[in-house]
């Protein structure tokens, strides 16, 4: 009988321990894909990393449930993305003319496209235009901002059909199109 | 807008969304990740066994209010002492009352009503059938008494029944006055 509560008890331990190891390689092999994610919607670094640990010890509670997730990068993925709406916090308001004058400097000084894009400006500008999208363009254009989600695993998180993210993305970079170059319009006729 | 313009804004629309996603972490997120869960977790676990202690010293302490304080079966009733025989003279043994069992009550009538009635006999101490050195003394004694009756029913009274009793007299008594004593020396 003793023996028999030992078997079960180091049993018992080494399951333990392989979840821990289980878990452990979860983390070192999603940890930047769910920061990515986390990031693209809260636009903090701090807020992001925290939002990866949210996230993943929600992923250590489920582990009863491990073997029912078939795909855990996905499940990371969604996760990340719930946790990281719920913390989203009111942008800091960016002058939209502010930021356009000086993406017109930048340009009237001959940068390229490139250049222009890596100054701070800039990219304040871009996620000013991404907030004012509606909800349906600006989650599938956020999230197809993350490298690694493909438009099925965007459809997958979102819960619509592949071809509806597409079409969305699209449409949202038309709006963003043509925001930007009303502003840069505007910026060289003053 | 010519296509020039637009080629610009479209390249320029790309590399921004290109960045917009490319912060990187800073180095060792997965063991600050780790770090962070763990303690997270430790510190859930140690909730969950403070919960657990208080919990369960509640509960100790419900259990153990309601044993004190349950509503309890009373005794047995004392047996009936058997009656003594009737040739004895023992001392009467009063009835014992059976003991009543208090109806079940509401825990805030509780305190309101005795929780049980004294059944306990008037008299002290409690009476108890004779032993057989007291059956012995008292059949002696009453043996004694019937031996002594008996002569007293044979003698002779002085006056029979219906004789008229003579008047009784007693002679007067007369009483020498005291006279001085003389002393030894004449005086």
């Amino acid at each position: 009988m003793a023996a028999m509560g030992q078997v079960i008890l180091s049993q018992a331990l080494l399951s333990a321990d392989a979840k821990d190891r289980e878990f452990e390689v979860a983390v070192r092999e999603h940890a930047r894909h769910v920061y990515r994610v986390a990031q693209a919607v809260l636009r903090n670094h701090h807020d992001a990393e925290d939002a990866v640990q949210e996230t993943f010890l929600r992923f250590l509670r489920q582990q009863r449930n491990w073997a029912g997730i078939r795909n855990p990068r996905a499940w990371l993925a969604r996760t990340a993305w719930r946790v990281a709406l719920d913390r989203r916090r009111q942008a800091v308001p960016v002058s939209l003319e502010e930021a356009a004058d000086a993406v017109g400097d930048f340009r009237s000084a001959g940068a390229s496209a490139e250049e222009v894009a890596a100054h701070a400006q800039m990219l304040a500008l871009v996620e000013r235009l991404i907030a004012s999208l509606p909800k349906e363009l600006r989650d599938p254009l956020t999230l197809s901002t993350v490298e690694e989600l493909t438009s099925a695993e965007i459809g997958e998180l979102l819960g619509i059909p592949e071809g509806s993210v597409r079409e969305r993305i699209s449409r949202a970079r038309t709006v963003l199109c043509e925001k930007l170059a009303g502003l840069l319009e505007k910026n060289r006729g003053r | 807008m010519d296509d020039k313009e637009k080629r610009f804004i479209d390249e320029l629309l790309d590399a921004s969304l290109r960045r917009y996603a490319s912060a990187e972490p800073r180095p060792g997120l997965e063991d600050r990740v780790l770090a962070g869960v763990r303690s997270r977790q430790q510190s859930e676990r140690r909730r969950t066994v403070w919960a657990w202690a208080i919990g369960t010293a509640a509960a100790a302490a419900m259990v153990t209010l309601l044993v004190i304080y349950w509503p309890r079966q009373q005794p047995a009733p004392l047996p009936v002492i058997a009656k003594a025989p009737a040739n004895l003279s023992a001392p009467k043994v009063a009835a014992v009352a059976p003991l009543v069992q208090p109806p079940m009550q509401h825990r805030s009538q509780r305190h309101a009503t005795p929780r049980w009635v004294d059944t306990r006999p008037q008299q002290f101490p409690t009476p108890r059938p004779l032993s057989e050195q007291e059956k012995l003394l008292v059949a002696y004694v009453q043996a004694l008494r019937g031996s002594a009756a008996t002569p007293a029913a044979n003698t002779k009274p002085d006056v029979e029944p219906g004789q008229a009793i003579p008047p009784l007299s007693i002679a007067a008594i007369k009483i020498e006055p005291l006279a001085p004593e003389e002393d030894g020396d004449g005086k």
